[in-house]
């Protein structure tokens, strides 16, 4: 990894970081636990989707980088045990649509299917943590999760559908 | 259309169907009228919603949350808590099994459970 590539894979870490405090302060849309728009998933799956020089491996480090800083910022080692369950599962999610669609439309697929996997790797862990009965919010997350994953992957698919010049610079970088 | 286009659109529906379909179902589950208050796991408190008076009391956490619980017309919801979210003051009253108020910082789970024997529960 070149130096250039590596400053804008830092800038994608800090933009989804700055999202992921950003979405913090927004006050719940709705009265559940663990539910989130993931803006921080936007920067994750523009790198999964720009394509050009990017790689699955560079979306693994922007991911790890940004669960393992917002446990900082946060302070909380139970969020870090949440965030790296949902995002371990929405990385495979991420990855699997990725490998069967490249074109940019497969934003809309990813965005869904990671955000669903996100909310149940959540689930999960919390059910580990305190009582199975967490399960019952899954329904209800599920459906939050497929607009929320809808709206994330059309910000996506908005930047990079067309090819313009700032977005091929971005894709060839070395 | 592309035959990805189908498999995606046909799962991303799936996936909706089932949640819809399990909330349905769960929702079904509506005879119970016992509040059960969990803390930490373990079954605390039930109360028989339909006889109880109205009232208000306070549940302590073992790691010392406190949420206040009041109990009106049959319905129960917590009224205030010292968690940082403060996602079950927002969750309104409840009085069926559909969902469950859930303040996860203090471990307390509210639930409507059929009405039954309070030790059959092991949790």
């Amino acid at each position: 990894m070149s130096i250039r590539k590596l400053v804008f894979a830092a800038l994608l870490t800090a933009l989804s970081l700055t999202l992921f405090i950003i979405e913090s302060m927004i006050p719940p849309v709705l009265p559940v636990p663990g539910f989130r728009i993931g803006l921080a998933y936007l920067p994750v799956l523009f790198s999964v989707y720009i394509g050009g020089n990017w790689s699955l491996y560079d979306t693994a480090l922007i991911l790890i980088s940004r669960i393992l800083l917002s446990a900082l910022t946060s302070g909380n080692l139970t969020a870090l045990l949440f965030s790296s369950a949902g995002g371990i599962l929405s990385f495979t999610a991420m990855a699997l649509t990725h490998r069967f669609i490249k074109e940019p439309w497969g934003a809309f697929p990813a965005g869904i299917f990671s955000a669903v996997m996100h909310n149940i790797g959540q689930i999960s862990a919390a059910a580990l943590i305190y009582t199975a009965s967490v399960f019952a919010y899954l329904p209800v997350l599920a459906v939050a999760s497929v607009i929320t994953g809808t709206f994330i992957a059309a910000s996506v698919w908005l930047i990079i559908r067309k090819p313009n010049k700032i977005i091929n610079k971005i894709k060839n970088i070395k | 259309m592309d035959k990805r286009k189908v498999i995606c659109l046909a799962a991303v529906i799936a996936i909706v169907f089932f949640s819809l379909l399990a909330l349905l179902l769960t929702g079904n589950i509506k005879n119970g009228n016992t509040a059960c208050i969990y803390s930490g796991g373990k079954l605390v408190k039930t109360i028989d919603l339909s006889t109880a008076e109205n009232q208000t009391f306070t549940i302590s956490g073992e790691d010392g949350g406190r949420n206040t619980i009041e109990i009106k017309d049959g319905t129960i919801g917590v009224i205030n808590a010292d968690c940082p979210d403060k996602i079950c003051v927002h969750t309104a009253y409840i009085s069926d099994g559909v969902q469950p108020i859930v303040c996860v910082p203090n471990r307390l789970v509210i639930r409507i459970e059929a009405s039954r024997q309070e030790n059959s529960h092991v949790d």
